[in-house]
């Protein structure tokens, strides 16, 4: 993977897709404080949110560790993140093998495709590492343009944990999880 | 509420033999880490294995988080040797939008299966979580191939939820399919 890459978004915006860096700590939870505030479909709350310190460790970990990554989309006109996508491989001998992946897209870039171009580049990243063979990911039962997007990319729904999440207004959503099976000739290209 | 105090409860075993079930607490971390190897080298039915042994540290953090409400941990242990057979813990997530779901691990060594202990540390963890604060939801996942284990959790009252296509890898390299389960314990 090439990075950073530089993108122009459907309406024309462009964009950079890169590492997220310790460095980038600040940035990034400013990112994700914002994307807690307005989307009910994150586990995390704004006041839970990491702090600057932990984000800095744990993009260091992200960097360090072999079946890690973590990438950051930067809007090019002012230099604020605005959608990120992780993946790790679970530290547990038995699960080694599986990937865990996590999406994020602020609301004021949604509907460009972004989600769809880091789901990309997170399945290639894992098509080239030997060691991972299949991922995995969840999401609220609500968030049906976020199903539809992992289905088309080859994800197929494993369960549906049912009322895994309480809102905050006590109303619960479940959880439905997904899978993919990564062939060696599994490519998005 | 925290689970009521902790009891030591003799359990006679359908073989004749008994163990004492009880919360586990301070002074525990010894024996628990010794039975979680002991376990993990035993069967291939649960996450931990020869080549993924627990540090001790971990268990004591466990141990440590119980009275605050932040981990639940039972043991059966064999009160001839003072050695723990079979455990049950539940782990609560640190998120409030999961704060209600319980996620149970639970086993029983070899020498003392198949005489109903599973069940009766089951049976003893749902009914502490039933009056813990909070907890509304109870899951699991077991071995898609562990027929017996599942069973035991249907009739406690879980249902199946999915099914995670190969996300287990035994050591020999034989993938396996792990079941999702998960009760509901809170006002319906």
């Amino acid at each position: 993977m090439k990075l950073p890459e530089s993108i122009s978004i459907r309406d024309g915006r462009r964009c950079a897709i890169d590492r997220v860096l310790p460095s980038c700590a600040d940035r990034y939870r400013a990112y994700q404080i914002g994307l807690a505030g307005e989307s009910p479909y994150i586990s995390t709350q704004v006041h839970e949110v990491k702090t600057v310190e932990t984000l800095r460790e744990q993009a260091q970990v992200y960097l360090d560790t072999p079946g890690h990554i973590w990438l950051a989309v930067l809007d090019e006109s002012n230099g604020a993140q605005i959608a990120d996508c992780m993946a790790r491989i679970t530290l547990r001998e038995k699960m080694s093998h599986v990937a865990t992946i996590g999406v994020g897209v602020r609301q004021h870039f949604r509907g460009q495709g972004l989600g769809r171009l880091l789901m990309e580049r997170i399945i290639d990243w894992a098509v080239e590492d030997p060691t991972i063979h299949k991922l995995q990911l969840s999401m609220f039962a609500a968030n049906t343009p976020a199903a539809a997007l992992y289905q088309s990319l080859g994800f197929s729904i494993e369960g549906r944990r049912v009322r895994a999440f309480r809102h905050l207004d006590g109303a619960y959503d479940d959880e439905i999880l997904m899978g993919k099976w990564l062939d060696e000739t599994e490519s998005t290209r | 509420m925290k689970p009521k105090a902790p009891a030591e409860q003799v359990e006679e075993l359908r073989d004749g033999r008994s163990v004492i079930v009880r919360h586990s607490r301070q002074g525990d971390a010894e024996r628990v880490h010794a039975y979680i190897c002991a376990l993990g080298c035993s069967t291939d039915t649960i996450l931990t294995c020869a080549e993924d042994l627990p540090p001790i540290e971990r268990i004591q953090s466990h141990i440590e988080m119980i009275p605050k409400g932040q981990f639940y941990s039972l043991v059966a242990i064999d009160p001839a040797t003072g050695t723990v057979v079979g455990n049950a813990t539940f782990r609560f997530a640190v998120r409030k939008k999961l704060m209600h779901a319980a996620d149970l691990g639970m086993g029983v060594l070899p020498s003392h299966q198949g005489v109903g202990l599973g069940r009766r540390l089951l049976e003893r963890s749902i009914d502490d979580m039933r009056s813990f604060d909070g907890i509304d939801r109870l899951e699991l996942t077991v071995l898609a191939t562990n027929t017996i284990a599942r069973r035991m959790y249907e009739r406690a009252g879980f249902v199946e939820e999915g099914v995670k296509r190969r996300s287990l890898r035994q050591p020999d390299g034989r993938y396996e399919d792990e079941v999702i389960m998960a009760m509901w314990v809170g006002e319906s």
